[in-house]
C-alpha cells in the first residue's frame, strides 16, 4: 500500500473514531438512565427471591402477614402518610370538644337566667347601703353583664355543630368498618421514627426485633443483617428494601381489613381508651372541677401522667419544682395572693398550672413542666388529680 | 551592543528584524523538541523527499531523544509488510497501553473492598458517563491482549525467530506471556460477581494443590490473604493487578524489546542463508526509515485497531456482570475465562495435581528452554517440518482441551436441573428472563400438551410440599392451559425441546411453567419439572423393562392412582402401591424494568 | 505491502547530492510548495488533534463526579408540610448541609458552612440568629450578615419551588421564595449562590 493510501486510511480511521465517539456521547445520558432502571429492576428481583426464601414463613407469600406471627408488609399503615380513620376521629373529637364548650356557654346562660330573680330578690331584701346589698348588687351586675354578653346565635351554632358531628361520626364509622384503628397513627409516626421509610425497613431488616418476643408469643424476628449477626449482606438487605418499597402503589390502596395481621406496639394490651381530651386551648375557668376522686387521682399522679417523677412522692421534694407536701395550703396562702390570680379558686389555679404551666413561673425557676397535658387528660383525669392534690394540705 | 545589559533574544530582533528572528526562534525550538529535526527536515520527511543535509536529521531523534531511543531508526524492507510479523509485537504493546489507560480511568471509580466493589461496578455502568464503554474497552483489550500475545508467540515459533542469537528474547517473551495471563486472571476477580469469585476460587485452589503441601497452602494463603477469598484476597489481587504485575510487565517488556532492536527483527527465513543472521546488517537499499515511513504505518495501525475496538465495544462486545459474589452458592456451569478453558479441560481428565499442575508446569518449562534445546541452525520451513508439525499438534491439542473445558462438556447434573438451567440459568439471561414483558400471559402451561387445556398427567397425591410452595400446587389436580400464540408458544416449545433433550432418563417427565404476578411490574415464574422416579441399578442408571419402558419405583400411598382414598374392611385407609412422583424446579422473578431482552447479558 | 519506490529512487540520488552538498551548509532553504503527501499528513495530524481534543472533553466528562438525589452535591426533595412556620426556628438537614429558614419573604436554603473559614455555625434560639462557634460570626435568620469576621452573608442553595401553576426558581441574588400552595421543594446542593458581601 502506498504511503498516500496509508495516510488516507489513517485519516479515515481517526475521523471514524471521532464520529463513533460523538455518537456514543450523544446516546450516553439516555443509556445511563436505562441502565439505572434496569439494575433497579434486578435489585427488586433479587429482593423477591430473598423474600420468598426467608420471609414467607412469618410474613406470608403475599406479604399480608400471618396472624400471631408477623405483621403485613403490604400494609397501608406502613406506606400511607396518615391514618384516615384517625384523622376522621380526631376531627370528630375536636368537633365534640367545640360542642362541649358551646354547651357550657348555653348552660351558664340558662343558669344565670334562672338565678337572676333569686339574686335580685336578695338584693331587694337587703337594707339600703348595707354590705349585703352591695354584694348582691355586684352579683346581679355580674349576672346582667354575662346575660348581655351572651351570643343569641349560640344555640343555632350548637345545632349546626350537631349536624357536623353526626357526619363526622358517620365517617369515623365508615373507616372503622374498613378496619382502621382510629386511635393509632401510621407506623412511622406511631414509633416517632425520625428517618424515612427505607431507613425504617433497612434498620428493621438488619437488627430484627430482638425484644418484641413478648408481643408475639415468643416469635422473635431474627436479625438478618451480617452487621447484627445475621446471614444477609448489605447489598442483599438493600435488595429486600427495594422489593418491599415496590409494594407502595398497591399498599396505599388497601384497607386494614385486607391484611391478616397489623403492627403491634409495646404497651398494647392496656385498653386504649378513646377519651375526649381537654385540648390545649380550653378555658379552665369554665370547667367544673368538683367531684374528683382523690384515690384515682393518686393512681394517675403516680402512674400514667408521671407527675411523681418531678414533683416527688409524698414526703420528698424533687428539683426546683412545687413539692407535693402542703400543696393546697401553699396555693391558698401564697399563690392566690399573686395579682394574676385574683378571683381564682384553688382548684382553678391548679387546673391552670397543669394545662398551662408557662402562664406563671415562680421567680427563679425555669419552665420545665410539659405543656401537653391538655392533649393527654380528659376532664375526669383533671378532676381526680386536683382532688388528690387537694388532700395535701 | 546588546539591547539589554546581557545578550538576549532582543539582539536577534535588532539584527534581523522581528519576523526573521521569530521564525528562527520557532525553527530552533522545533529542532530542540524533536531532538534534531527542524521545520524543513520535518517537511522533507512528510513530502517524501530525501534529507537535504548530513548527518541525516531523521536519525538524530533515535540517537538523542529519550522516547525514540529504543525504536530502531530503520527497518529492513522485508519486515515492513504484514508478513512475517503480522505486526503482532506492535499490537501486543498497543493492547497493553490501552489496558493501562482504561485501567487508570476505572481505578478512579473503584475500591477493592467486598462491601463496595460490586456497587462500584454498577455505578460505573449506570452513573459514570462513558463508564460502560471504558469498562468494555478494558475487558476487550484484556482478551485481545491474550489473543495477540498468543498469536505472537506462535508466529515467533513458526518463523524460528527464537533461534540464536534470540534465545533470551524468546525467554523474556515467555515471561511476558505468563504475565499477560496473570494480569488477565487477577483483573478477573475485581468486579466481585459470581463469575469472578468462583473462577478465581478454582484458580487459586489449583495453586493450593501444588505439592508439597506446605508450598501449596502457603501460595494459597499468600494469594488469598485467608483460607478462602474475601476482603484480603480482593485487595491482594487488586494490588497484583494494578501494581506488581504491570511493573514486572514493563520491566520485562523493556528487556524484551531492547533485545529485539539489538538483534533486529528477524527476516523471513527464505531470505537468509541457513545459519546466517543478517537482520542487523541492512544494506542501504533495503532500509526503510522509521521517520517517516514506519512511523506512518504504526500510527495507521493504531488508528485502525482503535477503530475496530471502538466499533466492537459500542455494538458487539459488552463485559458481563453477574449477581453479587456469594461464597455460599456456586452457580451451575461455572466456567473459567476462555483463555483458561484448556486448563479446565485438562482438569476433567483426571487427577488435579497431575493434569492441573504437573502437565502445565512441565509444558511451560519446556517452552521457556526450547530455544536452548532446538539448536538447529536453519529457520527455513522446509527444514523444520517436525517442529512445525509439533506446533500444529500442540495448537490442536489446546483447542480440543479448550472445548472440553467449556461449561457444558462433561459436567452434567441431573436431567431435571439441566432442563431448568437451560431455560432459566442461575447466571445470565436465558429465554425466560429474555421474554418481552408485554407478551407474558399469566397461567399454568405444561409441556404435556401445548395446544389445548388439559389435566396435568402427574399428581403428587397426599404429599407435603416444602414451603415456599413451588407452583402449581401438585398435591391436587392441576389444569394446564392452552399456550397463547407468539412468544409464549416459542418459550414453551423450547421448554418442551429441552425436556426431551435432557429428560431421557426421567420417565413420563413433564415440564411446567406458571406465570403469576408477585407485585406491580414483577412477574413470578415457577419452573417445575415432574416425573416418575425410575428404579436405578447399582450404577445409578435407570432400569428398563423388556419392552423398553422404564421400571418405575413404587411406593406406598393412601391415595390410588386416581387420587381416591378407600377404606378397607376394618375402616382403616387402604394402602396402595403407586408409582412415585417427584418434582423439582425453582422460581424466577422478572421485573418490567430489567429489559433483559435488550441487555443481552 | 509494496515498498515506497519513490524514496528508493530518490535515496540513491540523494546520496550523491548529499555527498556534494556535504560541505555547503543547508541553512539557505528554498521554501518548497506543499505537495499532496505533505498535505495529507497535515490533514491526518489535524484529525488526530481533533480526536485528542474530543478525548480530552470525554475524559473531563467521565471524571466529573455526579450526585444522585439525596446525596450532598445533588438534589434534595422537601415536602412543604415539613417546612418551619413563618418566623419559626429554621430546620436543618445534615446530609444536605443546609438550613431551611422561613421568613416573611419566603423560604431560603442556607448553606451550613460559615462564609468565614468553613466551620458549621449553630442556630441560637435565645438570640434568634445563627452564630458560628469558631470565630463568632453572626447571621440573621435569612442569612444576612450581622457581625463578625465573615466577609459576606450566608451562601444559598438554588431552590425550585414546584406549584400546580408552575415552578419558581431562586433568582441570581438568591432571594427567598414564597411557598404558598407549593407541592414540592427541590434544593440543589450542587449549585450555590454566594451571599452578599458587607461593606
Amino acid at each position: 500500500m502506498s504511503i498516500q493510501n496509508k495516510i488516507v486510511l489513517g485519516i479515515a480511521s481517526f475521523v471514524g473514531i471521532m464520529l463513533l465517539g460523538g455518537w456514543l456521547a450523544i446516546n450516553e445520558p439516555a443509556r445511563m438512565e436505562v441502565f439505572t432502571r434496569q439494575w433497579d429492576g434486578r435489585s427488586i428481583e433479587r429482593g423477591a427471591e430473598l423474600y420468598l426464601n426467608n420471609c414467607t414463613s412469618c410474613h406470608a407469600v403475599d406479604s399480608l402477614g400471618l396472624a400471631g406471627y408477623a405483621p403485613a408488609l403490604k400494609n397501608p399503615m406502613l406506606f400511607r402518610d396518615s391514618n384516615p380513620g384517625k384523622v376522621a376521629n380526631d376531627r370528630f373529637k375536636d368537633l365534640q370538644r367545640q360542642r362541649n364548650d358551646l354547651q357550657a356557654l348555653v348552660d351558664a346562660y340558662n343558669s344565670d337566667l334562672q338565678q337572676r330573680p333569686t339574686v335580685e330578690a336578695r338584693r331587694n331584701a337587703a337594707a339600703e347601703g348595707s354590705e349585703e346589698r352591695k354584694a348582691a348588687q355586684a352579683e346581679l351586675d355580674d349576672i346582667d353583664a354575662r346575660i348581655r354578653a351572651y351570643d343569641p346565635a349560640t344555640e343555632q351554632k350548637l345545632a349546626d355543630l350537631d349536624v357536623k358531628i353526626m357526619e363526622a361520626q358517620a365517617e369515623v364509622e365508615k373507616y372503622k368498618a374498613e378496619g382502621w384503628e382510629v386511635t393509632r397513627d401510621v407506623r412511622l409516626k406511631e414509633l416517632n421514627w425520625a428517618g424515612g421509610l427505607r431507613d425504617y425497613l433497612r434498620s428493621t431488616l438488619i437488627s430484627g426485633r430482638p425484644t418484641s418476643g413478648g408481643l408475639w408469643g415468643g416469635n422473635i424476628m431474627p436479625a438478618w443483617g451480617q452487621a447484627a449477626g445475621g446471614p444477609l449482606r448489605n447489598d442483599e438487605i438493600e435488595n429486600l428494601v427495594d422489593y418491599l418499597m415496590n409494594y407502595a402503589s398497591e399498599a396505599v390502596k388497601l384497607t386494614p381489613n385486607d391484611v391478616r395481621q397489623q403492627f403491634k406496639i409495646a404497651g398494647e394490651g392496656a385498653a386504649a381508651v378513646d377519651k375526649i381530651t381537654l385540648g390545649r386551648s380550653v378555658d379552665v375557668m369554665t370547667l367544673d372541677l368538683s367531684g374528683g376522686d382523690p384515690a384515682a387521682g393518686k393512681t394517675k399522679y403516680e402512674g400514667v401522667y408521671g407527675c411523681v417523677a418531678c414533683h416527688g412522692a409524698p414526703g420528698g421534694a424533687a428539683w426546683e419544682v412545687a413539692p407535693l407536701p402542703g400543696t393546697y395550703t401553699r396555693v391558698v396562702d401564697v399563690r392566690l395572693k399573686v395579682a394574676q390570680f385574683a378571683g381564682y379558686t384553688p382548684e382553678q389555679y391548679l387546673a391552670e398550672s397543669i394545662i398551662y404551666p408557662a402562664r406563671y413561673v415562680v421567680a427563679g425557676s425555669a419552665v420545665q413542666m410539659p405543656a401537653n397535658f391538655g392533649d393527654l387528660m380528659d376532664l375526669q383525669d383533671l378532676k381526680d388529680v386536683i382532688a388528690y392534690l387537694a388532700t395535701h394540705k | 551592543m546588546s539591547v539589554l545589559p546581557f545578550p538576549s533574544f532582543l539582539d536577534d530582533i535588532k539584527e534581523k528584524g522581528v519576523r526573521k528572528a521569530v521564525l528562527e526562534l520557532v525553527d530552533e525550538t522545533v529542532e530542540r523538541i524533536t531532538a534534531g529535526m527542524n521545520i524543513q527536515d520535518i517537511r522533507e520527511a512528510l513530502r517524501g523527499d530525501p534529507p537535504s543535509r548530513r548527518p541525516n536529521p531523521r536519525l538524530t531523534p533515535h540517537a538523542d531523544a529519550f522516547w525514540m531511543h529504543m525504536r530502531p531508526s530503520y527497518y529492513h524492507q522485508a519486515v515492513t509488510g504484514i508478513y512475517p510479523t503480522f505486526r503482532l509485537g506492535f499490537l501486543s504493546t498497543f493492547t497493553f497501553v490501552i489496558e493501562i489507560i482504561t485501567g487508570l480511568f476505572l481505578m478512579i471509580f473503584y475500591t477493592p473492598s467486598p462491601t463496595v466493589a460490586y456497587e462500584n461496578m454498577i455505578n460505573i455502568m449506570t452513573n459514570v458517563p462513558l463508564g460502560q464503554f471504558i469498562r468494555d474497552m478494558h475487558r476487550l483489550g484484556a482478551e485481545a491482549m491474550v489473543v495477540v500475545v498468543a498469536l505472537h508467540t506462535i508466529r515467533t515459533f513458526a518463523t524460528g525467530s527464537y533461534k540464536k542469537p534470540r534465545q533470551f528474547t524468546w525467554f523474556t517473551g515467555m515471561v511476558l506471556l505468563v504475565l499477560t495471563l496473570f494480569l488477565s486472571f487477577s483483573g478477573y476477580l475485581l468486579p466481585w460477581d459470581q463469575l469472578a469469585f468462583w473462577a478465581v476460587t478454582i484458580g487459586t485452589s489449583m495453586a493450593e494443590a501444588a505439592p508439597p503441601e506446605i508450598i501449596g497452602t502457603s501460595v494459597n494463603l499468600l494469594l488469598r490473604g485467608a483460607p478462602d477469598i474475601g476482603a484480603g484476597g480482593l485487595l491482594r489481587f487488586y494490588l497484583l493487578h494494578v501494581f506488581l504485575l504491570p511493573m514486572l510487565t514493563v520491566i520485562f517488556l523493556g528487556v524484551h524489546y531492547y533485545k529485539v532492536v539489538l538483534h533486529g527483527h528477524s527476516l523471513p527465513p527464505r531470505l537468509e542463508e541457513v545459519g546466517q543472521d543478517t537482520a542487523k546488517r541492512v544494506p542501504m537499499d533495503k532500509r526503510v526509515y522509521f521517520i517517516p515511513d514506519v512511523a506512518t504505518t504504526e500510527v495507521l495501525w493504531f488508528g485502525l485497531t482503535l477503530l475496530v475496538m471502538t466499533v466492537m465495544c459500542i455494538w458487539f462486545f459488552h463485559a458481563p456482570l453477574e449477581t453479587h459474589a456469594n461464597p455460599n452458592v456456586t452457580p451451575l456451569h461455572t466456567t473459567a475465562p476462555w483463555y483458561f478453558f484448556w486448563l479446565q479441560g485438562l482438569l476433567k481428565l483426571g487427577d488435579k495435581i497431575l493434569y492441573g499442575l504437573v502437565v502445565p508446569t512441565v509444558l511451560l518449562i519446556l517452552f521457556f528452554i526450547y530455544p536452548y534445546l532446538d539448536v538447529a541452525k536453519s529457520r527455513r520451513y522446509a527444514h523444520r517440518r517436525f517442529q512445525l508439525s509439533l506446533m500444529l499438534v500442540f495448537i490442536t491439542f489446546m483447542l480440543l482441551l479448550s472445548y472440553m473445558g467449556t461449561a457444558k462438556w462433561g459436567v452434567q447434573t441431573a436431567g431435571d436441573q439441566e432442563i431448568v438451567q437451560a431455560i432459566a440459568p442461575m447466571e445470565g439471561v436465558g429465554m425466560v428472563r429474555g421474554m418481552v414483558w408485554d407478551e407474558w400471559v399469566n397461567g399454568t402451561y405444561c409441556t404435556s400438551n401445548l395446544e389445548e387445556d388439559h389435566e396435568l398427567p402427574l399428581v403428587q397425591w397426599g404429599a407435603t410440599l416444602p414451603n415456599p410452595i413451588l407452583l402449581p400446587d401438585t398435591t391436587q389436580k392441576v389444569i394446564c392451559q392452552k399456550v397463547p400464540e407468539g412468544k409464549m408458544m416459542e418459550l414453551m416449545e423450547e421448554y418442551k425441546h429441552l425436556k426431551e433433550k435432557w429428560g431421557k432418563d426421567l420417565p413420563n417427565v413433564v415440564a411446567i411453567l406458571t406465570v403469576t404476578d408477585a407485585q406491580t411490574d414483577l412477574k413470578r415464574i415457577d419452573l417445575k419439572v415432574m416425573w416418575n422416579t425410575p428404579e436405578l441399578d447399582a450404577n445409578g442408571k435407570p432400569i428398563r423393562n423388556a419392552d423398553g419402558s422404564f421400571k418405575l419405583k413404587m411406593v406406598e400411598s393412601q391415595f390410588n392412582a386416581k387420587g381416591e382414598q378407600e377404606l378397607d374392611a376394618n375402616g382403616q385407609p387402604k394402602v396402595f402401591m403407586v408409582p412415585q412422583v417427584q418434582s423439582s424446579g425453582k422460581q424466577v422473578f422478572v421485573s418490567r424494568l430489567s429489559e433483559y431482552q435488550n441487555v443481552g447479558h | 505491502m509494496t515498498t515506497p519506490t519513490v524514496t528508493k529512487g530518490k535515496a540513491a540520488v540523494a546520496q550523491t547530492k548529499a555527498a556534494e552538498s556535504a560541505v555547503a551548509p543547508a541553512t539557505e532553504s528554498v521554501a518548497k510548495p506543499i505537495n499532496r503527501r505533505e498535505f495529507l499528513y497535515y490533514i491526518w495530524g489535524a484529525s488526530i488533534a481533533l480526536l485528542l481534543a474530543q478525548s480530552g472533553g470525554a475524559i473531563i466528562w467521565f471524571l466529573f463526579p455526579r450526585f444522585r438525589e439525596g446525596e450532598f452535591g445533588g438534589v434534595f426533595r422537601v415536602d412543604p408540610a415539613t417546612l418551619p412556620a413563618v418566623g419559626a426556628a429554621p430546620v436543618s438537614n445534615p446530609t444536605g448541609k443546609y438550613w431551611l429558614s422561613h421568613t416573611e419573604q419566603g423560604v431560603v436554603a442556607l448553606s451550613m458552612v460559615c462564609t468565614h473559614l468553613g466551620c458549621l455555625f449553630k442556630w441560637v434560639d435565645a438570640n434568634n440568629r445563627f452564630e458560628c462557634p469558631c470565630h463568632g460570626s453572626k447571621f440573621k435568620t435569612d442569612g444576612t450578615y450581622i457581625e463578625g469576621p465573615a466577609p459576606r452573608s450566608l451562601d444559598r442553595f438554588v431552590m425550585n419551588v414546584i406549584t400546580p401553576s408552575g415552578t419558581v426558581s431562586t433568582d441570581s441574588a438568591g432571594n427567598p421564595i414564597k411557598v404558598d400552595g407549593a407541592t414540592q421543594l427541590e434544593i440543589n446542593t450542587g449549585r450555590k449562590i454566594k451571599g452578599k458581601g458587607h461593606a
